[in-house]
Parts: C-alpha cells; structure tokens; sequence
C-alpha cells in the first residue's frame, strides 16, 4: 500500500513539474502572490563600505563614549510601537 | 619605539581607550599646530569608532530605529569592546550582533531585538551572496522514470531559514523606509517561520505554511524524493507533495536536482 | 597601464548607479572602492560590470593595510585579485597607512612614524603586493592629525623615498594634503616640490570640514577654494595626471559631482594645455 501511494505522489508530483514546461517558469500563480513578502533589493545597501574608504567621515556616528558599565538608559525608538510586549 | 608596539598601544588608545595607553602614545606624539596629542588621537578614535558603528547601522537599520540612534550608538561601543573586527572588509562586520544583543542586559526588555538582528544579518548575507541558480526543467525531463525516487532536489544555495517566536517578519516590515501604514505591531500575532533567498537580484522574504515549511526542511535535509513521497503520504495529515512541488518549482523555490 | 585613463573622473557611489546607467554622462572613467564589491553576486557587482562597459574604471581600496606589521593580508588580495580579473580596472590603488594589528581591524586610515623602520616595511609589503597582483599599485598619502616625534623624515620625504625604494606610484590626495599641511602648519609648495612627477599617477580632490581647531578631511562637502589653488600647483608641476572628485558624506546629485569634475577639467587644460604649455600634451597619450 504504501510503496503504491509514494509511487503514485513521485509520479503525480514529477509530472505537474515536466507539465509546467521550460517557459512558463517562475510565472507564479496570482493566487500564491501575497503568501510571502518580497521587497525589491535596495541599491542603498550596496554601499555599506562606502564610510571607511579614503576619509576621516564617519566621527559623527562616535559620539557616546560609552563606558558600557555605567550605561543603562533605556531605548527611545519605535520599540514603543511594539505592543503587548512581555515588559520586564 | 618600535612600530609593533605603536600599533598595538595606539590599537589599545582606540578601543578601549584606557588612560594609560593614551598617556604613553601621547608622548610619542608632536603636538600639530593646534591640536594637542590626545585631540589628535581623539580624532581618529572618533573614525573608528565611528566607523565600525556605521557599518553596523548599515546592517542593522531595523534595530536602529527599533532603539533609537544614541541607545544603538552606545550599544555598538559595547559590541566593538567585546567583539573586534577580524576580516579587512567592514561589511563582514557584525556577524555576532544578535548573540550579543541576546545577553546585553540593557535590551532585555525588548526580547524580540536578537531575532530581528537575526533576520537583518542574514539579509544582508543573502543580498551580497552569490546568485542563484533555477531548475533546469529541460534536465529533468531527460531523467529516466526508474530513477525518479532517487531524485534529490536542491534548494537554492543562497537562502537561509529561521524562526522567531516573535512576529520578526511585521517588526522588520513596518520599520522599512518605504513602509506607510500603521507602524503598530502586536507581539500576540506570534510567532514566524522565514525562508529567505533572493530571486533574481530580489530580495524575498517567504512565510512558507507548515507544510511547506516541511517540505522545505525535507530538501534541505537532501532527503531522496522517493523517501519524502513515501513519508509525507503516509503521515496524517498527509502532505499533499504532487501540488507542492511544481508551485515551489514555480516560485524558483528549487534550484537544481541530483541523484 | 596608467595611460588607460585621462582627464577628471568621478567616485562611483550607489546612489548614482541609476543615473549613470540611464544617462550614460560624459565622464571619462569611474573610479569604485573596490572593498564594496568583494561580493559574490547580487546587484552591486551587477551595477559595476554595467558601469564598466561604459567607462575606463579604477579600483581604490581601504583594506591592503600596507603600513601594519602584522603578514599581508593574502585573501583580501585574493579577493582583489579576483575583482581586478573581472573589472580590468585601469589602476589599483590603496593608501598609505595601516589599519590593522595583531589580525584586528579597526578599518580607519591610520598614521605611521616616518621612520626607516616604517619604510622597510611598507616597501616590503609594497613589493609583495606588487608582485602577488601582478601590477604596480598607488598609494594614496594620507589626511593627518597627529605626528609622531620619533619620525626622521618628513611626510614628503618619506613618499618620495617609498615610490622609489617600493617602485610604486604615488596617488596625489590634494585635500589630504592641504588638510595636513594646514594642521600641522607645513608648506604644501615645498611638499610638492619634493614628489619626483614621473610617480604622480591620479589625484585626488575633495571637500574637507571646518572644525573649530583643525581641519577634517570628511568628503562631504565641494573642493574648497585653497584646494583649488594647491591643485593648480600640482598640475603645473605633474601635468594633466587623471584627476578624480570623491565625495562620500552628504552625497549630492550626480550633477553637482559632474560640476566638480568638469570644474576640475577646465583647470587640466588651462595650466597644463594653455598659454604656451601646448609642449605638455604628449603626456595625454
């Protein structure tokens, strides 16, 4: 029984691929679009390295001088947006 | 004095920036012009630290705006002191954030921060990675019937998955520059499974189902495709393979095969 | 080698990718960092090889380390190596300075005593990495803030004495150069009367920033007028060398950067094609 249902899916599962042919891949059914999220590659983050190159630019980012034992303010960003947090 | 040892003691000035080291290296300085030893010094530890804290942001953006800049800025120092860069390209910088952010007590109260460290380092691995590759359908076709069983699918080699307990996916979404709505997100939503890769030179991040995220754990595991017909029919509920795959082959979900 | 580019270039950086692919401006070379494209794939090396069919390209990197006593750093000159195959860039330069020790980097340029000892060194390396990339390299002198007392030779007399020892090329940072001579109150005329000008590859020009006691060599603001000045100099001195505008802070639109560079063109061929200098153009081959 079971060899017959597992050779049933291979067959079925490898046919539906062939059945697809060499053109119509990755021409994704509307119905699957919007199941993920897909956001198109920033060009922005290609330049992460741009700070380090050639200048002296980047003391702006320096200004905690940060002795991380006496540093315990707490965060002010969109943290607060986060709701029904487990607030410790 | 020897330059070894001036790199190091000048190494010590910038990164832990303990008086020691920055008195003895100031009396190997010239005072410029209008700048005594220690400004001078002062400005090149303001480029590196600086720097580094830069190329963090620029990996970490989410988790920036998350905590606001000065509490990331004073959070990078403390990754910067324990974590030195070892790789000559600052963009492979930061690969231990989100263990850190995990055991630093001051961001234990926004549990959710090390997995969207998570999420956004792998991004940033899977944006620069190398491209991926597509079934070739054509191949398939020409392997024999008899051998279907062995075939073992591959998924594409420059993708990761991960789950969160926390909705990761809505945090990291609605603090996107692009992003307009309602910035509110709330932890009760859950938790997320995230299968991330790139098609193309696009960026996807996948929320696969529970059987998906099966099927997907199944190739990962370069399990025969046989083995995986015969354990996914038999399981209750079974897995219905036939329709998943040609939709994963579809969406550029499998990347080759072999047997 | 050096001949494959001429005239004033502009810092490719990614906000400008689309323009220039769309546009197609007329700039006669790019020049990229090449630790941006150390990547296997993706868009940014895509963006690069669009660029490249286009335009003469340069490569320019923060990572070689040269002035550290720790080994040469072999994968990212492999890495580099890597890139050059792919890109055929017309140079490949690095700066002179260390950024690294006991295998940490701290990835900011960093100032070296100019002592024999350091000299050795970076000829070494120099050497090294001249042989390992199969081309020579330029080094770009460095912004300073501070001097070390033990140095023996000044900052110009310890270039002129590395290109030649290292038989290297130098990339002259005009900026850099005005901001060091200003902090630490030297004078830049007698800095470029020191430089043998057959080792003068490129130049450098960018904008500085104002601090309230020295000057910051931040690349975010346009050429500043006595950098203008000091440009003339070294261009009556060294010839139309191919000239670039870097701009990394507070990136305006590519039309500024073109501005800057066609302001930097006028100037090529006003000191060095004009009022009686026509005997100069042979060096534009």
């Amino acid at each position: 029984m079971t060899d017959i249902k597992k050779t049933v899916a291979v067959t079925a599962a490898l046919t539906g691929v062939l059945a697809l042919g060499v053109g119509s891949m990755f021409d994704e059914p509307v119905s699957a679009i919007g199941k993920g999220k897909e956001k198109c590659a920033g060009i922005v983050k290609a330049g992460q390295n741009d700070c380090g190159a050639n200048g002296h630019d980047c003391g702006g980012y320096a200004k905690v001088d940060g002795d991380p034992n006496e540093w315990i303010e707490l965060p002010k960003g969109t943290c607060k947006k986060i709701v029904n947090g487990r607030v410790i | 004095m020897e330059l070894k040892g001036l790199q190091q003691l000048f190494y010590q000035a910038m990164i832990t920036k303990d008086a020691d080291s920055i008195e003895a290296l100031s009396q190997k300085i010239a005072g410029a012009k209008s700048l005594t030893p220690e400004a001078g010094l002062e400005v090149y530890r303001g480029s590196v630290i600086g720097g580094l804290t830069k190329g963090l942001i620029s990996i970490y953006p989410v988790c920036c705006r998350l905590v606001g800049e000065e509490f990331f800025n004073a959070t990078a120092v403390s990754y910067i002191h324990r974590f030195p860069s070892l790789s000559p390209d600052i963009g492979d910088y930061g690969a231990e954030f989100a263990d850190f952010l995990a055991h630093f007590p001051p961001a234990a109260q926004l549990p959710y921060l090390p997995d969207v460290a998570r999420l956004e380092w792998y991004w940033e691995q899977v944006f620069k990675g190398e491209d991926n590759k597509y079934l070739d359908i054509q191949a398939l076709g020409a392997v024999n019937q008899e051998k279907w069983n062995d075939l073992i699918f591959s998924l594409p080699k420059n993708s990761v998955f991960f789950t969160s307990p926390y909705p990761i996916h809505r945090i990291w979404e609605v603090n996107q520059p692009d992003y307009e709505g309602s910035e509110e997100v709330s932890l009760s939503e859950g938790g997320v499974k995230i299968f991330l890769w790139r098609k193309g030179y696009d960026m996807r991040l996948e929320l696969p189902n529970d059987e998906e995220w099966e099927l997907l754990q199944a190739f990962a595991a370069q399990e025969s495709f046989g083995n995986i017909c015969g354990r996914f029919t038999n399981q209750s509920p079974p897995i219905d393979v036939p329709s998943l795959l040609p939709l994963f082959v579809q969406r550029g979900w499998i990347a080759g095969f072999s047997l | 080698m050096t001949d494959k580019i001429r005239g004033a270039g502009i810092g490719l950086r990614s906000p400008h990718y689309q323009h220039i692919l769309i546009y197609k401006p007329a700039i006669p070379w790019f020049e990229v960092l090449s630790d941006n494209y150390f990547c296997s794939g993706g868009q940014p090396l895509d963006y690069l090889e669009k660029v490249r069919q286009n335009y003469p390209v340069t490569l320019h990197g923060v990572g070689m380390s040269l002035g550290s006593t720790d080994p040469l750093n072999l994968d990212y000159l492999t890495r580099l190596k890597d890139l050059a195959a792919r890109i055929e860039p017309a140079t490949i330069s690095d700066h002179l300075a260390w950024i690294s020790i006991g295998g940490h980097y701290l990835h900011d340029l960093l100032p070296l005593p100019y002592t024999e000892e350091a000299l050795t060194t970076l000829t070494e390396r120099i050497t090294q990495a001249q042989e390992f990339l199969g081309q020579r390299i330029l080094i770009e002198n460095p912004s300073a803030y501070l001097l070390f007392t033990h140095s023996t030779m000044t900052e110009w007399e310890f270039i002129s004495a590395l290109t030649k020892k290292a038989d290297c090329y130098l990339l002259l940072d005009v900026n850099n150069l005005h901001v060091g001579a200003v902090n630490h109150g030297y004078d830049s005329l007698e800095y470029l009367d020191a430089l043998e000008p057959s080792r003068v590859k490129e130049i450098h020009l960018a904008g500085y920033e104002e601090k309230e006691d020295y000057l910051l060599d931040t690349h975010g603001y346009p050429v500043h007028a006595p950098v203008w000045q000091l440009y003339q100099e070294a261009l009556k001195r060294f010839g139309p060398v191919p000239t670039l505008i870097e701009w990394d802070t507070d990136i305006p639109p590519f039309e500024i950067m073109m501005a800057e560079a066609n302001k930097a063109g006028a100037y090529m061929e006003e000191v060095c094609l004009g009022e009686g200098r026509k005997g100069e153009e042979g060096r534009w081959s």
